[in-house]
Formats: structure tokens, sequence, C-alpha cells
């Protein structure tokens, strides 16, 4: 089996546990902690690149409708050649409709809790599509209506079929520490937030070894984040960690790359920020070991500990 | 017959329902075309 579709839920493209001047022992040390943290994915991501490569498809298979949409206006017949066109915009929307969808059980299959989406876009894609095959059949092919409806309902049903449906109920369960599926789902949706924040903010940074720091704080904050997912239990715990820790490493490196113009040769700030994120990185690797060694004796010292360095460091 | 069989073949069913209706319009219109052709060019 080919690792071509293996994507850890911490995967990045540069900064990986094998390139140079990455320090992630604990993870390179520990398989079980990769496997841990990578998302379940080989299956569902070759199920849904299949899909989203069917879904490009079905604008190839609707190219004719283009052709004649040409021949129309070539013949000066411009109500043809819009409708032709209107046919053919409305397969590419079904499609895109149909590919969005696919993207979204995605994601929802790869995590253990999940909301279901908020619009069943699979379904409304091959509605759009049964819809597009009705028009096409009754007004551009000229059969009658009946037999029109009847290859709309085909197309709809195929359609369906072949992408199958949108997951209408939320997953997850509640644990023994009455930890519910919708705590976790906030937790991770809020904690998810600041970790896109700080990668937004890490990419305007001009320096690389710092930007590299930011890409590992990041990617070690959704391996936390993935093993909550695995074991809710420890969520009051890790949330407590997360929001503190996260709340501080976004603010850091939005100051600092606010600023970062500003700074001139001032080697002190730079080396402060360095020296925060080297810090993080490190309670971050180590809190992430305790998590999946269950680990939960020094859990709250170390989180005040370091919350109380973070206040202070955040006056850049 | 799996489910994957199931998909594969309801997507064959979809693309040649799409060709089918897509060609049908593009020959629909070229023979609409070639017909008022022949028209101006008889008279």
């Amino acid at each position: 089996m080919s690792n071509d579709d293996f994507q850890p839920r911490s995967g990045v493209k540069f900064g990986g546990a094998y390139s140079p001047g990455n320090t992630d022992t604990a993870m390179r040390g520990n398989p079980v902690a990769r496997l841990q943290s990578a998302k379940v994915f080989d299956k569902s991501a070759r199920r849904a690149n299949a899909g989203k490569t069917r879904a490009w498809l079905i604008v190839l298979l609707t190219l004719p409708l283009v052709l004649s949409a040409i021949i129309a206006m070539l013949d000066g017949n411009a109500f043809a050649a819009m409708r032709n066109i209107g046919l053919f915009a409305l397969f590419c929307f079904a499609a895109n409709t149909i590919k969005s969808g696919i993207e979204a059980a995605s994601e929802y299959d790869a995590r253990e809790f999940a909301s279901a989406p908020k619009f069943p876009r699979k379904i409304i894609g091959s509605a759009l599509l049964g819809f597009g095959l009705l028009l096409t059949c009754w007004t551009g092919w000229g059969i009658g209506l009946f037999q029109s409806l009847g290859f709309g309902i085909m197309g709809a049903a195929a359609s369906f079929f072949a992408f199958g449906a949108d997951p209408m109920k939320d997953k997850g369960y509640t644990t023994s520490t009455g930890v519910t599926p919708q705590m976790v789902i906030d937790a991770v949706s809020e904690a998810e937030e600041k970790i896109e924040g700080i990668e937004l903010a890490g990419a305007q940074l001009k320096d690389r070894p710092l930007r590299d720091r930011v890409n590992r704080v990041t990617k070690r904050a959704r391996d936390i984040l993935a093993r909550i997912e695995q074991d809710p239990s420890d969520l009051r715990r890790s949330k407590k960690f997360l929001v503190v820790y996260l709340d501080g490493a976004l603010e850091a490196t939005q100051k600092y790359a606010r600023t970062q113009n500003d700074l001139g040769g001032e080697k002190d700030v730079y080396i402060k920020f360095r020296s925060l994120l080297d810090d993080m990185e490190r309670e971050f690797d180590h809190q992430h070991e305790k998590l999946l060694t269950n680990d939960r004796m020094d859990l709250d010292v170390e989180i005040d500990v370091l919350a109380d360095r973070l206040k202070a460091e955040s006056r850049l | 017959m799996g489910p994957s069989t199931t998909r594969t073949l309801a997507f064959v069913a979809l693309g040649l329902l799409l060709l089918t209706s897509s060609c049908a319009t593009l020959f629909s219109t070229s023979s609409y075309a070639g017909d008022s052709e022949s028209i101006v060019f008889n008279e």
C-alpha cells in the first residue's frame, strides 16, 4: 500500500519528523504516538479522491453542451446558445456542490467527534444533476416532458448511488467523566480557529527559523487535538492547556508579525520570541506525551508555571 | 456485489446519461443549424 494518501492530522509539507533541523524526538522515538496522532485516512482518503475526480468527470461529460452553444452562436441562435451555456453552468455547479459534499463527508469520517454538515451538499448536488438532465433532455434534446422527467429521476438516483448520502447525525459519545460530544466539538473548533490564526500570523514572519518553530508548535497542537478526540475524558485539563497556550502563542505571534518590520536591529525581542517558541514547543511535546501515557499528575502545575511566563513574555 | 462496485456502476450509468443527453443536444443543434442553412441556400 502506498503512503501517498496517508496524511497525518499534524502533517505539514515542510518541517516533518525527518526534515533537517527538526527536533521532534518525542514522536520519532515513539512510533505508537505517530500512529495515534494520525488520522485513519488511507481508505477514506482514496474514496474521497476518487469521488472528487468523478465529480469533475461530470464537467467533461457535459462538454458537448459547450460545442452546441458555439454552433448555435454561429447559427445566430442566441437563445439556444444561452440555454446550452446555462445548462453546462448548472452541471458545473452541481459537480462543485457534490465535490464540497465529499470533502465535508471525508472530514466527518476522519474524526471521532464531529457535527453533521449543515447542508447535505451531495444530496443537493445529485438533485441539481437530475434537474439539469431533465432540462437538457426537454429543451436541448427535444424529447417529451415525461421522458425528460424519467431521465432526470434516473440521473438523480444514479448520482445518489455513485456519491452516497451526506452524514446526517452528529457523531460521538458521552464519556464516564461527563464530557459530551458537543463539548468536544466546541473545544476542538475553538482550538482549530486559534491554530489557524497562529498559522496565518506565522506565514507573515520573514525569518525562516521562526516560521519553522511556529509550524512545529501548531503541528503539535493539532496532535494534541487528535489525542483529545480519541480520548476525550481528559478534555477539561487538555482544554485549559490548549486555551492558555494557544491564546498566548496567538497573541505573541500576531504581535511579533505586526512589529517585525519596526524592530530594526533589535536582537533582544527576536531572541525572546524565539526562546518563547522553543519553550512552547518543548512544553507541547511534553504535554502530548503525558496525554498519551494518561499521566495527569503534574499537568496543572506545569500549566500554571508556563502561563505566568507567557503573561510576562507576551509583553514583547 | 460490494459497495465499491455499486458506486462504480452507478457512476457509469450517470456518465452514460449525461453523455447521451449532451450529445443528443449537440446533434439536435447541429441538425437545426444545418436545416436552416439549407433553407436559406434553397431560397
